[in-house]
């Protein structure tokens, strides 16, 4: 059994939390929330802390298993088998709909003229690459792009400064607290990817008790991390864009990259940029595919790698058949707010429950 | 050898270390390894050869005792041979009363302990024993009765003294280079590491040309496992000769289908004892002038044993021309293509400006110019290097500057693109290690071809590949990218991408960690 | 993954080059050299002659290709096309032109006055929609037609858009005119209170305005004074004082020359720098907004003040000087809130500034904003300090007329 180090899941975190959020995030934030949109990630990202603080409680009961084979421990076996089973149609579906906004992202802007396919393909090479490489080289790589994608967003906050419009954020809190809420409730599914996927990367971590303590620690951080950084990226957006034009572009980062100025000569970089949101894509596309084919390894107990095969295929399927654009943006909000959300609350809430039920029942 | 094509890709596919053992047929003489020596057979197959002599000599002791001095001409010092084993046993010593009490039964014990005077002299019984030492260059003393024999060390062959080193030049380090001779380079690196934890494991390789290759390490700084596991790989390899040591590399190497070279092999003893001390295993093979290092990351073909001679701050600058260099090296022609085909937005207005009209006459598309440059490059490269030095420099006239004047004259390639190529070319030459080099050529050829048809996102694609493999790829159990991915931050920052200065490295590097270097690092 | 390491790579190549391979054949277009792209450097919309359809000018710069050696000149070819909708004009000119027009390079969009006076909202979809354009290109309102403005060639410019460019980005520092990038236009209009300015350019003759070229039959091209748009279209243009003020209240101005006059006494003084804020405060018994300007400044040329000054007199005299630029700058700033008042149009953005600075406030006279500004009250705080005046002290002056003349004059 391949492990990670606590670096390597600290990034690894960092890198499936943040995806390609940035993409999307100010848009969203800004029309529920207006001008006060940035302050509505923080409260979104929050939301996953007691969920994951859940899942780590159960790893030192049941070492070297997933959530899924330690819910058919807890819920019995077809009650556990059969939530296993959703959650890797889940993730599977989903990540083969991330990989398809992707590429709808490079559609848009920098090349509109390579077909949709190519581009999937494209995508799916480096995800099935991951995949073959391993879990830890998932990890390193986490370890490689993240930090490149963390400059390349500083980079575009740095030089968008001469164009930031004065006094956009003011007033702060005009409309009161509640379409800030209102914002963290639409993008709190986000957060809640990423605890599915942990869920399913629980026989990976580390195995020595007090490294599980570092690794809660380093939850946090990287948690952190990603607030500022989502929250850099939206509070950007809002001050260059003005929150009535950050609500109606679709990517407003992209425009961003479009409007980085350097001197005179350096300009319209954001093709540059996209090679490194192309890693961040792939690394969530890649953490959605591993997340799926271990549950279905832990349903079914598949060994090798004729079960990653066929689901190799159905994950280049969904996107290449499935629909493009604007399509696939609404259908991934449709499934983060009414599957992803609800899916990764109950079933935590009940394995967990239940769990805590019995021990009492043991103790008594 | 009938095999069907897909049990032929399985054996091409196998990691060569854990291939089977492949046994070769024995000639007569390999057979009676183990038997007792016997002169007249060795005499039987070992005078045919020309180069190998046989001297009889009696020794008239209390008995007449017919000897035989064997050596291979040209690998022993004759004149050594001749004051100090056939003068004394012939001349000096007959006087001696104790040569006159030698019978057949003694004779061996009394010729060592008393008349051969060299340093090294050993009883032998066997007949594998005599012939390997006969044609390593020792010279062997049979007694043709007995069934034992007398080696006499007196090597002395021909060979290069201790040169500059040739391909590894340097500004401040020692100008000391490895030779072809194994125990020079043994010692140059003993001269180095005066601790007896510096070890020298012998063994010998090559069925037939039966090499000697030395393991190098330094007790304490090494993980047992990767000495345990270079020991393995060594005695796996089995081929019938070890013609340069760099032949082991591709026994020894993980990932044989990789661009990346996972073994450095170096030619100054520095870089090997430094090596040594970082916990790495060297391997030392006779008749190559360069050694094997390994485990080794990407970083290390990166550094240059100046950056350690250097002060730390101008490492700094150093490093990162080399690390810029190898970028440029990789990604100036891809970018060029990608840039001038796709997004042709980042070109400033008037840059495209020029180019387009520079580029109007030519008849190729950035790719195919780019393509046909980097071709000539190649053939410029390789025509050069084994040319003979003033012939040399014609080439680099003839190819640089009449090729390129003329093509650019002639509307054939874009006068931006000729810069294009020569800026990849020379900053090709800032990487260090020349195995590392030809890889990077290798891999600028496919992504030229992606950005060439997908512009960034091919590009990204071929990068993207390039890296997941990078970070897959292990040598003895070390991830090939540590300590950058995954990061250890002390060795990052005291000696990755710059160089903490002398005094404040701390004792352990903690560059290697290395995890079951058996298996590749998987369990 | 954990599968047995014994044939993965076998597996891996395979797929790999399966994927390369596919990915290479299923290699799409979107391919373009870059020879073979007409780069776009400026853009013209007029109204078209048809009612509803408009009169595109593209202006395409064209390397003058040079054997070997020798920078490239450029030459401009500009065209212009009517359609009903924008996008599709330049298909038209694909028919009759070899190659591709690249757009990435559009730095200026002129927008002809009838147009800008009909509306340009509509116009603007297409350039803030298509990919290769930027945000950052800059709007110009041509005081005439577009088509003239880009077919204007300028003695020191082979390309007029780039002349305008060269205008807009040389001079922006010289604050005389606004600079509107097509981002800031779109995010002013995203504000609710807030009316959007787009500088005008004009073509002038020799002789016009007092310019005087030196081929008499040559035209320049002079950016100078602003448009004011309320919903998309030209409602005015602002005179230069009015212009000037608007700057001065934006916080937009970074060095530009200011003239001072009083009695026979004329200064002109160049701005270093300044900053303005403001506070929403009660005047005159109502809240109003009140513009704190801070403007530090050299002098550069005295005329009317005479005769020879001791370093004291002359310490005192810069002081006096000060009250007559600020009240020079209080003179733009009250032509620009006068303007303003008069249109009912809040281009100078006090509506927004009230926002930012009393929320609470604003949402009670929103409801009733540009027509409420008319007798909102505005007031200036304008604080002058004069750092120096250059190399001199006082004007070249012969000092025995300066003795005859003297004293009397100085202290005026």
């Amino acid at each position: 059994m391949q492990r990670l180090s606590t670096h390597q899941f600290t990034m690894l975190t960092a890198g499936v939390l943040l995806g390609t959020t940035f993409m999307v995030s100010g848009s969203i934030v800004t029309q529920a929330a207006g001008r006060d949109g940035w302050m509505a990630v923080m409260p979104a990202f929050l939301m996953c802390v007691p969920f994951t603080w859940m899942i780590f409680s159960l790893v030192p009961k049941y070492p070297n298993q997933d959530l899924v084979k330690i819910s058919e421990k807890v819920l019995g076996k077809w009650l556990g088998k059969a939530l296993g089973l959703s959650f890797s149609l889940i993730m599977i579906y989903f990540g083969g709909l991330f990989a398809s906004q992707g590429v709808d992202m490079y559609n848009r802007t920098v090349l509109p003229l390579i077909p949709h396919y190519v581009l999937i393909l494209g995508v799916s090479l480096i995800t099935f690459y991951l995949y073959l490489s391993g879990i830890e080289v998932l990890a390193r790589f986490a370890e490689v792009i993240f930090p490149l994608v963390c400059m390349a967003l500083l980079f575009i906050a740095i030089f968008i400064i001469p164009r930031f419009e004065r006094g956009e954020l003011f007033p702060i809190l005009q409309n009161g607290i509640t379409p800030v809420l209102s914002a963290a409730l639409n993008i709190s599914p986000w957060p809640f990817e990423y605890v599915l996927f942990l869920a399913g990367l629980l026989p990976f971590l580390p195995a020595k008790p007090k490294d599980l303590k570092i690794i809660k620690v380093n939850f946090f951080k990287a948690l952190a991390l990603i607030i500022v950084l989502s929250t850099i990226v939206v509070l950007v957006q809002i001050m260059t864009f003005g929150p009535f034009e950050t609500a109606r572009l679709t990517y407003g980062l992209l425009v961003l990259g479009n409007m980085v100025e350097i001197s005179r000569t350096i300009a319209g970089i954001e093709a540059v940029f996209t090679l490194f949101w192309t890693g961040a894509l792939t690394l969530k596309a890649a953490a959605f595919f591993f997340a799926g084919i271990w549950g279905l390894q832990s349903v079914f107990g598949f060994k090798g790698k004729k079960s990653a095969i066929i689901v190799g295929i159905i994950f280049v399927l969904i996107p290449l058949l499935g629909g493009k654009g604007v399509n696939v943006v609404v259908e991934m909000a449709y499934i983060d707010r009414y599957i992803i959300l609800p899916f990764a609350v109950l079933w935590i809430l009940l394995v967990w429950g239940v769990d805590l039920w019995k021990h009492r029942q043991k103790s008594l | 050898m009938r095999k069907s094509f897909f049990s032929m890709m399985k054996d091409l596919t196998k990691r060569p270390y854990t291939k089977e053992i492949r046994n070769y047929p024995k000639t007569p003489i390999d057979k009676e390894w183990e038997n007792p020596i016997s002169y007249a057979r060795i005499e039987e197959e070992l005078s045919q050869s020309s180069d190998i002599v046989f001297r009889k000599f009696l020794i008239r002791g209390k008995e007449e005792i017919t000897c035989i001095l064997g050596v291979v001409d040209g690998l022993v010092d004759k004149n050594l041979l001749d004051a100090y084993v056939l003068r004394i046993v012939m001349v000096d010593a007959t006087v001696d009363p104790a040569f006159k009490e030698m019978t057949l039964k003694n004779i061996i014990n009394s010729l060592m302990d008393r008349f051969t005077p060299a340093n090294e002299v050993k009883k032998i019984t066997r007949m594998g024993e005599a012939i390997d030492a006969m044609l390593a260059g020792d010279a062997v003393l049979f007694v043709e009765q007995s069934q034992e024999a007398l080696v006499i060390s007196a090597r002395g062959w021909q060979t290069r003294g201790v040169n500059t080193p040739q391909r590894e030049a340097s500004i401040r380090g020692p100008q000391e280079a490895f030779n072809e001779t194994l125990r020079t380079n043994t010692s140059l690196i003993r001269r180095i590491i005066k601790h007896p934890s510096l070890r020298l494991i012998s063994m010998k390789i090559g069925a037939l040309s039966n090499t000697d290759v030395v393991i190098a390490y330094v007790e304490n700084r090494v993980s047992p496992d990767v000495v345990a596991e270079v020991k393995r790989r060594l005695n796996r390899v089995k081929i019938d000769g070890v013609i340069a040591g760099d032949i082991l590399e591709e026994f020894l190497e993980d990932h044989p289908y990789s661009p990346f070279p996972q073994i450095l092999h170096t030619e100054r003893p520095d870089i090997v004892a430094s090596s040594l001390l970082e916990g790495r295993v060297a391997i030392i093979v006779d008749g190559t002038p360069s050694v094997l290092i390994v485990p080794v990351t990407l970083p290390m073909f990166m550094q240059v044993n100046d950056d350690y001679y250097e002060r730390a701050m101008i490492v700094i600058l150093v490093r990162s021309i080399r690390y810029w260099g190898a970028a440029i090296a990789v990604l100036a022609p891809s970018l060029y293509i990608a840039v001038t085909t796709f997004h042709q937005e980042l070109l400033p207005v008037t840059l495209a400006l020029s180019i387009a009209g520079s580029r109007e006459a030519t008849p190729f598309s950035a790719l195919g110019e780019a393509m046909l440059m980097l071709i000539a490059l190649e053939v410029l490269q390789e025509g050069g290097l084994r040319l003979p030095k003033p012939i040399g420099q014609t080439i680099g006239i003839v190819g640089a500057l009449i090729i390129g004047d003329a093509a650019v004259k002639a509307s054939l390639v874009s006068p931006i693109m000729v810069i294009v190529i020569g800026l990849t070319a020379v900053s090709g030459y800032t990487i260090p290690y020349y195995s590392l080099a030809i890889g990077i050529r290798l891999i600028r050829l496919p992504l030229m071809i992606l950005a060439g048809t997908m512009g960034f996102f091919g590009l990204g694609i071929g990068l993207y590949l390039i890296l997941i493999h990078l970070l897959g790829l292990r040598s003895f159990g070390t991830p090939f990218l540590s300590p950058i991915a995954p990061l250890r931050i002390r060795a990052f920052l005291q000696d990755t991408l710059v160089r903490a200065p002398w005094w404040a490295l701390k004792e352990d590097p903690d560059l290697i960690d290395t995890k079951h270097p058996h298996s590749g690092g998987r369990q | 993954m954990e599968a047995s390491p014994k044939k993965p790579l076998r597996k891996r190549l395979l797929i790999v080059c399966v994927l390369v391979i596919s990915l290479l054949i299923l290699e799409g277009c979107g391919k373009r050299e870059v020879e073979e792209l007409a780069f776009m450097m400026g853009v013209g919309i007029d109204k078209g002659k048809q009612e509803g359809s408009y009169l595109v000018t593209i202006q395409v710069a064209k390397p003058k290709p040079s054997g070997g050696g020798g920078s490239t000149e450029l030459e401009d070819w500009t065209l212009s096309v009517e359609g009903p909708i924008i996008a599709s004009t330049i298909e038209k000119v694909n028919e009759m032109f070899d190659k591709q027009f690249f757009a990435g390079t559009v730095r200026v969009i002129v927008i002809g006055e009838d147009l800008a006076r009909t509306g340009i909202n509509e116009v603007l979809d297409f350039y803030q929609r298509y990919y290769q354009y930027r945000r950052t290109m800059y709007l110009v309102v041509a005081k005439g037609s577009a088509k003239d403005l880009l077919e204007t060639k300028t003695t020191t410019h082979n390309i007029p858009a780039l002349g305008l460019l060269g205008i807009i980005e040389g001079n922006k520092r010289q604050s005389t005119f606004p600079v509107t990038r097509l981002g800031h236009y779109l995010t002013i209009l995203g504000r609710e209170s807030q009316n959007p300015v787009i500088p005008s350019a004009e073509v002038i003759r020799s002789g016009d305005k007092g310019i005087y070229l030196s081929d008499e039959k040559g035209n320049e091209v002079i950016m100078s004074c602003a448009g004011v748009f309320e919903d998309g279209r030209l409602v005015d243009f602002l005179g230069d004082q009015e212009t000037k003020g608007y700057l001065w209240l934006d916080d937009e101005i970074k060095t530009r020359r200011l003239e001072g006059e009083r009695d026979r006494l004329k200064i002109v003084a160049s701005v270093h720098n300044s900053k303005t804020k403001y506070k929403v405060e009660m005047i005159d018994e109502q809240l109003g907004i009140k513009f704190y300007i801070k403007a530090s400044m050299a002098l550069d040329e005295i005329l009317g003040q005479q005769g020879e000054m001791s370093t004291e007199e002359w310490r005192n005299f810069l002081q006096e000087v000060e009250p007559i630029l600020a009240q020079a700058i209080q003179e733009e700033c009250e032509a620009a809130v006068a303007k303003s008042k008069k249109l009912q149009l809040d281009f100078i953005g006090i509506g927004r500034k009230i926002e930012i600075k009393n929320p609470k406030y604003w949402t009670e006279i929103k409801d009733n904003w540009p027509q409420g500004l008319e007798d909102f009250p505005v007031a200036f705080e304008i604080e002058v300090d004069v750092d120096h005046a250059g190399l001199a002290r006082n004007s070249p002056v012969s000092p025995q007329k300066s003795e005859s003349k003297g004293e009397g004059n100085i202290h005026q």
